[in-house]
């Protein structure tokens, strides 16, 4: 399972498709069965996130039914969804 | 004022104590056990397991499961592998634990599906306690409990 925090990308020297392509955005739904506290922990460990932001965050998903967690290339996206996946969290992905 | 005795405690040589005895720990390593062929086989229940991050793009979703399932598989299995092979112990460290954490809430997100558990406020009704749900519905509380005592020690590391 991933379990430290990603490291700080850099934007490819190179032009690649993907820098100019718009971001992936990263959501993560409201489920009935993960609790608070554990989709807390999961966002400070998988994003490195302060408890403040990672609760921020939760709080956003279970008042609004879903919350965008993160952005990236669709590179980028798809690891943090993996991850999420990982601890059981109901995570997709979409083009910004 | 009455205070829950702490189930998993940091140690300072940075492992855990487990303060869950061993026929509990035994018992939840046979229940992860019980999550091998599961999640093995593609069984029906495991599906909050395995979500889909495109759904509105079958074809790109579809690519994704062919890819990506067997890795979340083999994940799951290597928790449960270790939730059995650490069961006689009383410390454990972190990369344990944090399979015990993967495993237990494998295992309630397998239980809710079960239990057709929609809503957060989904139980049993206290009032018909031979409701035969009733155990099930016990189970996955404690298992919440627990997985949430592991989640208080590891934020402690964090």
């Amino acid at each position: 399972m991933a379990t430290t925090a990603p490291a700080e990308v850099d934007a490819p020297t190179g032009a690649t498709e993907e820098v100019t392509d718009p971001p992936w955005v990263v959501i993560v739904w409201n489920d009935p069965v993960n609790l608070m506290s554990y989709v807390t922990f999961v966002f400070r460990k998988v994003f490195g996130y302060s408890e403040a932001k990672a609760t921020k965050l939760m709080l956003e998903v279970h008042h609004d039914g879903r919350s965008v967690v993160a952005s990236g290339t669709r590179t980028e996206a798809e690891r943090f969804v993996f991850a999420l996946h990982e601890h059981g969290l109901w995570a997709t992905m979409q083009q910004d | 004022m009455f205070r829950r005795p702490r189930l998993v405690r940091p140690r300072p040589d940075g492992r855990y104590d487990l303060k869950i005895d061993v026929e509990q720990r035994r018992f939840l390593a046979r229940l992860a056990g019980e999550l091998r062929d599961l999640v093995t086989d593609d069984e029906p229940g495991t599906e909050r397991l395995f979500p889909s991050p495109y759904p509105d793009d079958p074809e790109r979703d579809a690519g994704w499961h062919a890819v990506v399932r067997h890795e979340l598989v083999e994940a799951h299995l290597a928790a449960i592998t270790t939730v059995e092979r650490t069961a006689e112990l009383s410390v454990i460290d972190e990369g344990e634990l944090a399979q015990w954490m993967t495993a237990i809430n494998a295992l309630r997100l397998v239980l809710a599906e079960r239990l057709g558990i929609d809503d957060e406020h989904d139980d049993v009704d206290p009032g018909q306690p031979d409701d035969p749900r009733a155990p099930a519905f016990n189970l996955y509380h404690h298992l919440g409990f627990v997985l949430d005592e592991i989640v208080r020690a590891r934020s402690e590391r964090l």
